[in-house]
């Protein structure tokens, strides 16, 4: 199965989906245009790139307008996974050997791993290109997104390549995938946040985009701070 | 006894200019020995605030240098070239007028604001950060995550004084969805007609705390939160810890 998998017969959709944010970003903070971000040209973006984009749309409109938590993301994994996973059945559809139960545990492990090394390439990318970007056009509003954005992809990847460093060596099993995928989660959560924003952005209202930067940087604080405190007294 | 404390206690804490510095302190100090509970939603609107108060005197400057450049790229006049000294000044006036709109809008601690600066200008000179494009790009790299590191230091001094504590996350709670539906529901004139999110953010934490793991006190500098929470518990008939209002 793995020469399946190493045959590009199956592969992950981290690519289709979140190279889409190139797009948005350089309308965002290149070329300064926020009136082509808007859900249609998205999703326009996304259906080019063969997604699915009804179901993408009825489930982001499901979505509260406001502060969102990790737990919103908890709560709505089943239909997360039929949008963007990868089905059993596209597994066995694309294998070149037979496929029993367990191959595909072992083919979906490899695709984690691979999405992993993915996470960190696209990351890297986008922290190194908000890092350099020389736009002297952009306020003071989207200066702070353009921030939030940076330390988002930050987080991205240095805990997938954190979490591919420590779990590619390791063969699948049910507990270290629920592990590993505890972790992944949140990396996730934070794509589907991003996409979120980007299609409810608009380019004249600073305020706006102000509430998105403000949004953005206290669900990532509050996700991704435990490390940060050091207790004294337990 | 477990206490805990709204955004504002935190920043009146660690500024000694705030009219509830003094207050705090002592009410801190009488509540050592409890086991603070830093609500999820309190440490994230502090850490975010704090850090977009440093972060937003380094737009300024990042601002200020590439307005500078584009004035001297998109000149007719060849014989405009201020010199590096002229740039500086003009950069550090931008600097100093920020500052004092700050502290006249925002009552913060600006001199935190204009160390954090001045530290940062220590390694990455106003002249070095217009002439090179790599120095220019760590500035930035360096000014956001220290800016976040500092509010987080801030934070840690304030928890570190109890003698034990404990901190929150959003996905503790079952019933945090409910308590803001109550919130939104409510037939009380609370949180300035209920347009103030984050003090909603919090008050809906505080009672589902209460109600999924015991009394939990709370202690406040602003007296609208305060009566808010009290309002809401009222209405509903949930029983929660003390609320101490901290007045002037």
């Amino acid at each position: 199965m793995r020469q399946a998998y190493q045959n590009d017969e199956i592969s992950t959709n981290i690519d289709k989906f979140v190279s889409v944010f190139r797009y948005i970003f350089d309308a965002m903070f290149v070329k300064n245009d926020y009136n082509i971000i808007n859900a249609n040209v998205v999703l326009g973006k996304l259906k080019e790139r063969e997604l699915d984009i009804k179901k993408i749309e009825s489930f982001l409109a499901k979505l509260p307008e406001g502060q969102w938590n990790f737990k919103i993301f908890l709560d709505n994994l089943d239909e997360l996974n039929k949008i963007f996973g990868i089905s059993d059945e596209y597994i066995m559809k694309n294998s070149t050997m037979p496929t029993k139960k367990g191959d595909i545990n072992n083919i979906r492990w490899e695709i984690i791993l691979q999405a992993l090394v993915d996470y960190t390439k696209f990351s890297n990318e986008f922290y190194d290109a908000f890092k350099y970007n020389n736009n002297d056009k952009l306020s003071t509003a989207q200066i702070k997104l353009l921030n939030e954005l940076m330390l988002i992809f930050k987080y991205i990847k240095e805990s997938s390549k954190y979490l591919y460093e420590n779990y590619s060596h390791k063969k699948y099993s049910q507990r270290i995938f629920e592990e590993l995928n505890e972790d992944r989660a949140i990396i996730e959560y934070f794509l589907l946040r991003i996409l979120y924003v980007s299609l409810n952005l608009k380019k004249t209202d600073n305020k706006r985009i102000e509430n998105y930067a403000k949004l953005l940087g206290k669900e990532r604080i509050s996700i991704t701070t435990k490390k940060m405190f050091m207790p004294r007294y337990c | 006894m477990k206490t805990s404390s709204d955004v504002n206690t935190i920043f009146a804490y660690g500024n000694r200019d705030d009219i509830f510095n003094k207050k705090v302190l002592l009410f801190r100090a009488k509540k050592m020995k409890y086991k603070y509970v830093l609500l999820s939603n309190v440490s994230a609107s502090f850490v975010y605030t704090y850090k977009d108060r440093l972060s937003t005197g380094c737009i300024v400057i990042e601002k200020a240098i590439r307005e500078e450049k584009k004035k001297r790229d998109s000149s007719p006049s060849k014989s405009y070239k201020p010199s590096l000294f002229s740039l500086s000044e003009n950069v550090n006036n931008k600097i100093s007028e920020y500052l004092v709109e700050l502290q006249r809008d925002n009552n913060i601690n600006v001199k935190s604001v204009r160390i954090f600066i001045d530290l940062l200008l220590s390694d990455y000179s106003i002249p070095r950060l217009y002439e090179e494009d790599e120095a220019f790009a760590e500035f930035k790299e360096k000014y956001i995550i220290n800016a976040e590191k500092r509010a987080f230091e801030v934070i840690n001094k304030f928890v570190r004084f109890f003698r034990r504590y404990d901190f929150m996350y959003i996905e503790n709670y079952q019933k945090y969805d409910e308590w803001k539906i109550k919130i939104k529901s409510s037939k009380e004139q609370v949180f300035d007609k209920k347009r103030d999110k984050e003090d909603i953010e919090i008050a809906t934490e505080f009672l589902s705390f209460n109600e999924e793991f015991g009394q939990l006190e709370f202690f406040t500098c602003d007296k609208e939160c305060g009566e808010s929470i009290k309002k809401i518990a009222k209405e509903y008939r949930r029983s929660v810890g003390h609320i101490e209002i901290i007045r002037k």
